[in-house]
């Protein structure tokens, strides 16, 4: 029976809050359930890509599949354990997978930090992308990895500031850093290392590095008799 | 491009070139359909056109993928295509003579029996007719006097190549038809009966204007609609046959991986649509929803709806453990499971865009970008050592060249071998390439003709780079950056030159390369020096033309 006035405006009313409530309690509901379907999709998938591994390298049809499944569900194909070589000689495919897996890291966080990221950072992104069935990865893993890549040029180094230790993804020919530093000093001729890393945003590492390299090619000079030290560029001189 | 002319064997369709990806021809890789992957391949194939060898397809690289059979020419990398729907059956023939000298030599070969279902209903007919009727002029041995079709350069009966100076081809009559009953042989004039098609005496065929009767008891048994002008020359066991020479070996490893993409059909299920899964997994989130704000009048649906979700989940549920038990499982059900999974994560996407509260990635935002760029570029059938033996290394260096091509240009045509190899895998997927094998592709660019270069930097630092960083165009650009910075300048007659971090700024790259573009074009005597305490300029190299 229909209710008229304001009692069936009323009425109305809640049965509609009603239903908004039954529907948006349906697909709460429905989202935990996918979530739980996608963790144990992701679960099988991190078992099976570390279980069958030669299996599924070897047969094109089914890896083309496997692939497919991993990037829908976000696992990484490329996560296998050390096997009996890799601990032994520091050599095999486990290596090569954490060296795809370093770079990848350093290549998608270059744009914030200037190919230069910290070791433990990098070590917990490493352990985010290899997911909860991979073994941990140690220092001297990513040392070796890092090694691994020598025959493909010095694009990767390890360096050391103090007790941290640093991984360089971005070699001196291809990063614009050097230029970017220069252009801030191009106004004043010098730079500070606090300045810079002030009107660029940048980590202080990151701009000392840089000014570091800069004084050892002898593009830069510096002035340590102020406070803090300055450094001066000496291609700009002349304007001055 | 002379090459287009010549017409493909018989059954074989010609693939043309996809000019957008700018490689050179000796570049060439196998174009894929969707869901199409390569299995295997083998160099130094050479193509048969019935039982006589094709010069102009003599030698290319063979591939089988789960849908065709692939042949790209060594030379001009003119590829074409057999799918494997019209395979019927396939034999291996063993050569013989490996020791013998090479003209007695034969490669082995496999053979494919076509099934004559679909040459009937393609439009390939329009190619063979004309070729097949060609069939029908014979010419004569000059050696053992038999008679072979004209498009045998072989004589069939003694190996005897055709010489053309003699035997001019003796044109094919109709049998004569002497009485109702009966009709002479055109080659050796013995006088058969009129419903034979061989001659009981020289076995030759008669020529097939009048045998259309057979076509249609045996052909249109099976397909209704043949049109028999088009059929007549179908018949022939010559025609439903492709050759295949290996002639570098491989040839098991071929045949089984050919038989094995046969027998799993992967072409069909490919044509199955989304449709399909669809089917199982409603997408119940979308529709729940909706008809819950359709039902507001009734409300009677409600329990309905829930139960509907609740079923679709079960069987989410049961699938999903089924698939995972063991690795032949979820072989079995792979491409089902592949839609499953973009199905789930899809869902999910539009779920939690919805709820705006579900904070669902574990991932950072920057690598889930970059992954996203990587996806897009993703290669769907990576080259491997087992597919392709002792080519890896060429073929790797194709799909590298490839590869390169379409991402080169985001990192301003010079890219780190390091990067290189990180993002390189990343497209591949689970087919891992060592640095190794990376490295050594690289150094087949130059050999290969490949529109890539590596260079080594004095920090030991290597790139690949493409065309715009060769000697030449970095010369070109320094100069022509030194001229325009010579007219901004009216000072004086030299200019102010050039320091590497003006180049740096004017090109957009780091001052170390700046520096190094310098030095090359300075190598060449093109721009020169002046070396002062504010560091190094360059200026154009004016003491050539004094002289």
């Amino acid at each position: 029976m229909r209710k008229r006035g304001i009692q069936g405006l009323t009425h109305q009313h809640a049965v509609k809050s009603q239903l908004e409530r039954v529907g948006n309690e349906l697909n709460q509901q429905q989202l935990e359930q996918l979530k739980g379907q996608l963790a144990l999709f992701k679960q099988n998938l991190e078992q099976f890509s570390i279980k069958y591994k030669n299996e599924i390298r070897s047969n094109p049809q089914f890896r083309a599949h496997f692939q497919s499944m991993c990037t829908s569900i976000g696992v990484d194909p490329l996560a296998s354990n050390k096997g009996f070589w890799a601990e032994l000689l520091g050599v095999g495919d486990f290596y090569y997978e954490l060296a795809v897996q370093i770079a990848e890291i350093c290549l998608a966080t270059r744009e914030r930090n200037g190919g230069l990221i910290d070791l433990q950072d990098l070590k917990g992104h490493l352990s985010k992308m290899r997911g909860s069935k991979a073994q941990k990865i140690s220092d001297e893993d990513i040392a070796q990895a890092v090694k691994s890549m020598a025959t493909l040029g010095s694009g990767f180094e390890i360096i050391k500031f103090g007790s941290r230790k640093m991984v360089q993804s971005q070699p001196r020919e291809l990063n614009t850093d050097y230029e970017t530093v220069m252009t801030v000093a191009q106004d004043t001729g010098y730079i500070t290392v606090a300045g810079a890393a002030a009107s660029l945003s940048w980590d202080v590492d990151r701009v000392e590095h840089v000014l570091t390299r800069l004084l050892q090619d002898g593009v830069c000079w510096t002035d340590q008799q102020v406070h803090p030290p300055q450094f001066w560029v000496a291609s700009f001189f002349s304007d001055f | 491009m002379e090459r287009q002319s010549e017409k493909p064997p018989r059954h074989w369709t010609r693939i043309a070139k996809d000019a957008t990806t700018g490689l050179t021809e000796a570049g060439r890789r196998p174009p894929l359909l969707a869901g199409e992957t390569l299995l295997t391949m083998q160099r130094g194939v050479g193509l048969y056109d019935g039982a006589s060898r094709c010069a102009a397809f003599d030698s290319g690289a063979c591939w089988t993928s789960s849908h065709r059979i692939l042949w790209i020419s060594d030379t001009d990398g003119d590829v074409l295509a057999l799918p494997h729907e019209r395979i019927f059956s396939v034999a291996v023939a063993g050569g013989f003579g490996q020791f013998m000298p090479a003209a007695l030599k034969s490669s082995p070969k496999i053979t494919l029996t076509l099934s004559n279902y679909f040459i009937s209903s393609s439009s390939e007919l329009n190619g063979t007719a004309p070729e097949t009727s060609a069939s029908n002029v014979t010419w004569k041995c000059s050696i053992c006097d038999a008679y072979n079709p004209d498009n045998i350069r072989i004589c069939a009966q003694c190996g005897v190549k055709r010489d053309p100076s003699t035997s001019s081809p003796a044109t094919a009559q109709l049998p004569q038809p002497l009485s109702a009953s009966e009709k002479q042989c055109p080659v050796c004039t013995f006088i058969n009966h009129s419903d034979v098609f061989f001659c009981e005496a020289c076995d030759s065929r008669f020529p097939s204007a009048q045998s259309s009767s057979k076509l249609e008891s045996s052909a249109l048994g099976s397909k209704g609609s043949l049109q028999s002008a088009s059929a007549q020359n179908i018949l022939d066991d010559d025609d439903l046959m492709v050759k295949l020479s290996f002639r570098q070996g491989g040839i098991n490893e071929f045949a089984k991986a050919l038989k094995g993409a046969i027998s799993s059909k992967e072409w069909e299920k490919t044509q199955k649509s989304a449709a399909e899964i669809d089917g199982i997994l409603p997408s119940s989130l979308e529709s729940a929803t909706k008809s819950l704000n359709i039902s507001s009048s009734g409300g009677g649906g409600i329990s309905g709806i829930i139960k509907k979700v609740d079923q679709t989940n079960q069987v989410l549920d049961k699938t999903l453990s089924n698939a995972f038990q063991d690795l032949d499982a979820l072989m079995s059900k792979a491409s089902d499971m592949t839609k499953m999974a973009q199905s789930i994560s899809a869902r999910l996407a539009a779920a939690s865009s919805s709820n705006s509260g579900g904070a669902l990635s574990v991932e950072d935002p920057e690598l889930i970008a970059f992954r996203s760029f990587l996806v897009d570029l993703g290669i769907s059938s990576p080259v491997t050592k087992e597919m392709t033996g002792d080519a890896y290394t060429q073929e790797l260096a194709k799909e590298l060249s490839e590869f390169l091509g379409k991402v080169i240009k985001r990192y301003g045509g010079i890219i780190a071998l390091t990067d290189l190899y990180c993002i390189f895998n990343r497209a591949r997927g689970v087919a891992l390439i060592s640095p190794q094998d990376l490295q050594k592709s690289v150094a087949q660019f130059e050999r290969m003709r490949l529109p890539f270069r590596m260079r080594k930097f004095d920090s030991g630092l290597l790139v690949v780079h493409s065309s715009d960083y060769s000697d030449d165009a970095i010369a070109t650009r320094i100069l022509n950056h030194i001229q325009s910075a010579k007219v901004a300048s009216v000072t004086d007659d030299w200019g102010v030159g050039l320091t590497s971090l003006d180049v740096a700024s004017r090109e957009g790259v780091s001052i170390v390369l700046a520096k190094e573009l310098l030095l090359i074009t300075e190598k060449y005597g093109l721009i020169c020096r002046d070396d002062s305490v504010e560091g190094i300029r360059f200026y154009r190299n004016s003491f050539v033309e004094i002289e």
